[in-house]
């Protein structure tokens, strides 16, 4: 989540009995014959199962064997075409993509999964269009539900509307005064309205976004 | 096993066995139906497995949560008898259901 609010998620969830250690690294695992312990920041703690999430690389030896475009990902333009064989298209977390805001990006999610791959198979239909879809992203922890549309930027501008003291509110990101992303918790509407309104690239006031008398249905 | 009707909004009828425990959605994206998109995989969060349900059986299925009353509400074309399928487990008693999916998803 974005700086705008300041540990949570990870304070929910020690609110619930789960220990987040954040900017920590993990120095070892420790067992003898099974794992038994985690060692991080100096100290062990008791584990049965480590769960390790750091991240993927691509697979793209078999593109790169086919002469096919790789750089951190198998190259593809905004119609999911390979560069090196035209019949050859490529989708998803594998792909080195041209993104909405026309920069190449690598984007690790189901989104982009559903949404590269429709237009991979209207281009093999002949049937091109440019992929331009608001990226978005769910996570359910707890009873926070985050929903998230656009990427954000360290230099965006920053609104939030709601209360994050009552765990009902959402931050929106504005470059150049139009909504770039949105990150929502336990705040549907803003998510919805949100998203639509960063493919639309409208630009609204930040105290209008702000001001929850405003319903969301309206405040473009 | 119950069945469940899905009927596409063309008119197309896919008349499916679906186990108890699966959600309506599940039922539908599991058989390659089309109409039911389910992007997030059913977690409430997108509202792209938006049903109309058979009148006949509105007042048989669980009410709706909070989450699921307020996507709904940014759906298309929604109605009275409007709900995510994703949200609907599918139990013996629900044997018969009739669901008919809106014109898009999006």
């Amino acid at each position: 989540m974005s700086h705008a609010t300041p540990g949570l998620p990870a304070g929910r969830s020690s609110a619930a009995g789960v220990n987040v250690l954040l900017n920590t690294a993990v120095e070892a695992f420790e067992g003898s014959g099974k794992l038994e312990a985690i060692r991080a920041g100096g100290k062990s703690y008791p584990a049965d199962v480590a769960l390790v999430g750091i991240g993927i690389v691509p697979n793209d030896e078999l593109a790169r064997e086919a002469g096919l475009a790789c750089d951190d990902g198998i190259v593809v333009n905004a119609r999911s075409e390979t560069t090196g064989d035209p019949a050859i298209f490529a989708a998803g977390d594998c792909t080195r993509h041209i993104g909405r805001e026309g920069v190449a990006l690598r984007l690790e999610c189901v989104q982009n999964a559903i949404d590269q791959a429709k237009h991979a198979a209207l281009s093999m239909l002949g049937k091109p269009s440019e992929y331009r879809d608001v990226p978005w992203f769910w996570s359910d922890q707890y009873d926070l539900k985050l929903q998230i549309a656009g990427l954000a930027r360290p230099t965006d501008q920053l609104v939030v509307r709601g209360n994050p003291e009552a765990r009902k509110f959402a931050v929106f990101h504005l470059r150049d005064g139009a909504i770039a992303a949105v990150e929502a918790v336990n705040a549907a509407p803003e998510y919805l309205v949100g998203k639509k309104l960063i493919a639309e690239g409208k630009k609204i006031a930040p105290e209008r976004l702000a001001d929850t008398s405003i319903p969301m249905k309206t405040i473009a | 096993m119950p069945k469940i009707k899905y009927i596409e909004h063309s008119g197309k009828e896919h008349e499916v066995d679906v186990p108890a425990g699966w959600s309506v959605m599940e039922g539908a994206v599991k058989n390659l139906i089309p109409g039911i998109d389910a992007d997030c995989g059913g977690a409430c969060a997108c509202a792209t497995c938006h049903v109309f349900v058979d009148q006949a059986w509105l007042d048989k299925l669980p009410a709706k949560q909070d989450m699921e009353e307020t996507m709904l509400d940014f759906a298309p074309d929604m109605a009275a008898n409007s709900r995510l399928s994703c949200q609907i487990k599918v139990t013996p008693s629900l044997d018969g259901l009739v669901v008919r999916m809106p014109k898009s998803q999006h």
